[in-house]
């Protein structure tokens, strides 16, 4: 059994869904690069509503309509790519924008009425940026195991974890992963080279033109209603019926709860970390996470199985979220320093303006820890292969009800999976803030 | 000479200011030589030059302009990757042009440094530099060194000027310094509201601008109605004039009485109390201190108007 086509296959898949998401996003800049900090905290926070959607929802969601085309079809192909590139296109947005979002639109009119222009320029001034943006959605795309296991497409990761649930030898399996380590090394190495050299900054409001809007206001609508809304109309109709009979049986309760409570522990300890290393360090701990869930998770399961209770805990499953949450968490971190003037927060501090404070510090780390716990919360990779039996994650054990196919149960099970973080986090976020504006009075 | 304008504006209509707000139809003559646009902040200043250099595009209405132009904006548009000297050679400067005007606006030493790591002050050079050195028939400047530190200003206009002497080049700039305006500028256009209120030469809106609003695009004057003429010159005006405060002589020996008076640099802000009690702030250029209580006259030196 060899894995080398179907990781051939995920990097054909990944090197076209980056280079489009890279494009639209570098036709997009210049739009974005216009906004008003609030237009554009809007446009992301939309965005990012995609991508911290459990992809489950939207595979189960979509999957009567994937299943209209044969497996292996290139219609379902399509669709497949032009989910991710919708899902990932962001990711190359947000990397352009903290890289380099090229020069603004008067600049580049400077260069157009004064003749100069053309592909050197434009390499120039874009530097590795765009290289950066497509590194960072190659991995996404190739990493992807979700949506591909639910509607059938061929990659490395769905036949690498079939292989290792299927009873194939650990040692085998990681053998089976070398084609797509290889890979992903080959990236994520170019990918540190350049992250070491690079120095985010504010990017400064520039005089833009409305060109380029199209795509950011595409992505706005159709990455919720494709992600998000959609698949959760269908299985809130589906699963109608389904609510009396899992409220009869409370069914999957403590199954919320480990997940709840892993997501939790996993975003606070990855927050903490992000927030007490070094440059150096950071771009070390990002590695692992790097690698993707499926990947860290085998290695973690070849470093931990001799280690005997521990290893058979919940210990490796934390550690295994909270390397996969670090890459995420260090960019949080990056984005909320970016967005706080140093001065405003040192006024802040020292004049003791503790509404102030909330807005410009904590606020943010509360808003990031709860990004990080909706990521967190959504995985099902690394819980399906770690979790020890007593500790089963919610969407590992909706997942295994799957292969039943979907029933009214089952949606309503999806809907309440997906919306017990949404009412975690708004609750959280309430609390937080009711807690935080007392103490300032 | 040619007498056709650089720009002919007719009905010309766009967006706007940052929350791209609609103007009224704009219709205007630019002619050749040094034109200064003026007017507040919000005033549309840069509007109406983006819309000038095709930046930004006109709804309605036709445009008539020079095809070949350079352009400062506001934002400086450096390109940020390519170094300061680049910037120069990339739009036509020889290497021997580049030095000097690198040596000119002060950027010899950051010749080899990239846009993206100047200050603000030297991107407002470089950008100035980059225009002169494409060497077009016409320079759009849209606030032009306004980062750059006061003691130095003058120093890079006179390169500008220079430079506009030596090709005959022409001039639209836009500025909030009445001093660089009154220095720099032939012509001047004042805005309101993204629309043009006065269009005339530049010592006409200096010397006798038709309304208080227009007074203050060039800077500090006193606004005179016939009342305040009565009231505080003992003259009888048939309308309303612009005093600017080298024009208001405040001498010993009258009716009115200095209650205050500070000490502006350029000019001094005098408050005086008339006869019958009335108080009122005068700028004007002192020969001497006034001491408060003194009691002095106003008068006026006048233009023979046409």
């Amino acid at each position: 059994m060899s894995l080398l086509t179907p990781t051939l296959l995920a990097t054909a898949r990944a090197v076209v869904v980056a280079l489009l998401a890279v494009l639209a996003a570098l036709a997009a800049g210049g739009f974005l690069r216009g906004l008003s900090t609030r237009a554009l905290r809007t446009v992301f926070a939309t965005t990012a509503v995609v991508f911290f959607t459990p992809t489950m929802l939207a595979g189960y969601g979509w999957l009567p309509t994937v299943a209209h085309w044969p497996s292996g079809s290139v219609a379902r192909e399509i669709f497949y790519g032009a989910m991710l590139w919708v899902r990932f296109t962001p990711v190359a947005a947000l990397a352009l924008w903290l890289a380099n979002p090229g020069p603004g639109s008067s600049a580049r009119h400077c260069a157009k009425l004064a003749g100069v222009g053309g592909g050197r320029w434009w390499r120039r001034e874009l530097g590795a940026a765009p290289w950066l943006a497509a590194g960072v959605v190659f991995l996404c795309v190739f990493q992807e195991f979700d949506l591909a296991t639910s509607w059938g497409i061929r990659t490395w990761t769905v036949g690498l974890f079939d292989a290792q649930i299927g009873g194939l030898s650990l040692n085998e399996s990681l053998q089976l992963a070398m084609p797509a380590l290889a890979v992903e090394l080959a990236v994520i190495i170019p990918l540190l080279c350049v992250l070491r050299h690079l120095r985010p900054r504010i990017r400064e409001k520039t005089h833009e033109s409305r060109a380029g809007c199209l795509l950011p206001l595409v992505h706005v609508f159709a990455g919720p209603a494709l992600f998000l809304f959609g698949p959760a109309c269908f299985v809130l109709g589906l699963g109608l019926g389904g609510f009396a009979a899992w409220m009869e049986n409370f069914t999957l309760v403590g199954e919320l709860a480990h997940s709840l409570l892993l997501a939790f522990v996993c975003a606070l300890l990855s927050w903490l970390i992000a927030t007490n290393v070094k440059r150096n360090m950071a771009l070390a701990l990002a590695v692992p996470g790097l690698l993707g869930p499926l990947l860290l998770s085998l290695f973690t399961l070849a470093i931990t199985q001799p280690l005997g209770a521990v290893g058979r805990s919940v210990l490796p499953l934390v550690a295994v979220l909270t390397l996969q949450l670090l890459p995420l968490a260090l960019l949080l971190r990056v984005l909320i320093r970016l967005g706080t003037a140093d001065t405003a927060l040192h006024i802040a501090r020292s004049s003791g303006a503790r509404p102030v404070l909330w807005s410009l510090s904590h606020g943010p780390a509360a808003g990031a820890v709860l990004l990080l716990f909706g990521m967190a919360y959504g995985d099902f990779t690394a819980s399906a292969l770690l979790a020890p039996p007593q500790f089963t994650t919610v969407f590992v054990r909706i997942f295994n009800l799957m292969h039943y196919g979907q029933s009214a149960v089952l949606s309503a099970s999806l809907f309440i999976a997906v919306a017990a973080p949404l009412l975690a986090c708004w609750l959280t976020h309430r609390a937080l803030r009711a807690y935080f504006a007392r103490r300032a009075h | 000479m040619p007498t056709e304008p650089l720009w002919k504006l007719s009905n010309v209509r766009y967006f706007s200011g940052v929350v791209d707000w609609p103007v009224a139809p704009v219709t205007l003559d630019i002619p050749r030589g040094r034109t200064a646009i003026l007017g507040p902040s919000g005033a549309g200043k840069t509007s109406l030059i983006e819309v000038l250099v095709g930046f930004k595009r006109a709804m309605s209405g036709e445009s008539h302009g020079p095809l070949s132009l350079a352009w400062v904006p506001q934002d400086h548009g450096l390109w940020p990757a390519h170094t300061a000297r680049e910037h120069l050679t990339l739009v036509g400067a020889s290497t021997t042009k580049a030095e000097q005007l690198l040596a000119a606006f002060d950027l010899a030493e950051v010749g080899t440094s990239r846009a993206g790591d100047l200050s603000l002050g030297e991107g407002a050079r470089l950008s100035v530099a980059r225009a002169l050195a494409q060497n077009a028939p016409v320079l759009v400047m849209d606030e032009p060194l306004a980062h750059v530190d006061s003691a130095r200003v003058g120093k890079y206009w006179r390169v500008i000027r220079e430079h506009i002497a030596s090709t005959g080049a022409s001039l639209v700039f836009a500025t909030h310094q009445p001093e660089t305006a009154l220095a720099e500028a032939e012509h001047a256009i004042c805005l309101h509201a993204g629309s043009p209120v006065f269009q005339g030469s530049i010592s006409q809106l200096y010397n006798e601008p038709p309304d208080e609003k227009l007074t203050r695009c060039l800077g500090p004057a006193n606004w005179l109605t016939p009342d305040d003429s009565r009231a505080w010159l003992g003259e009888s005006w048939a309308s309303g004039r612009c005093v600017r405060p080298e024009r208001l002589v405040i001498s010993p020996a009258g009716p009115l009485t200095v209650v205050a008076s500070r000490f502006c640099g350029a000019f001094a802000e005098t408050e005086l109390r008339s006869a019958d009690g009335a108080i009122r702030t005068f700028l004007h250029r002192p020969e001497q201190a006034l001491a408060v209580d003194t009691k002095v006259k106003i008068t006026v030196k006048l233009f023979a108007t046409s």
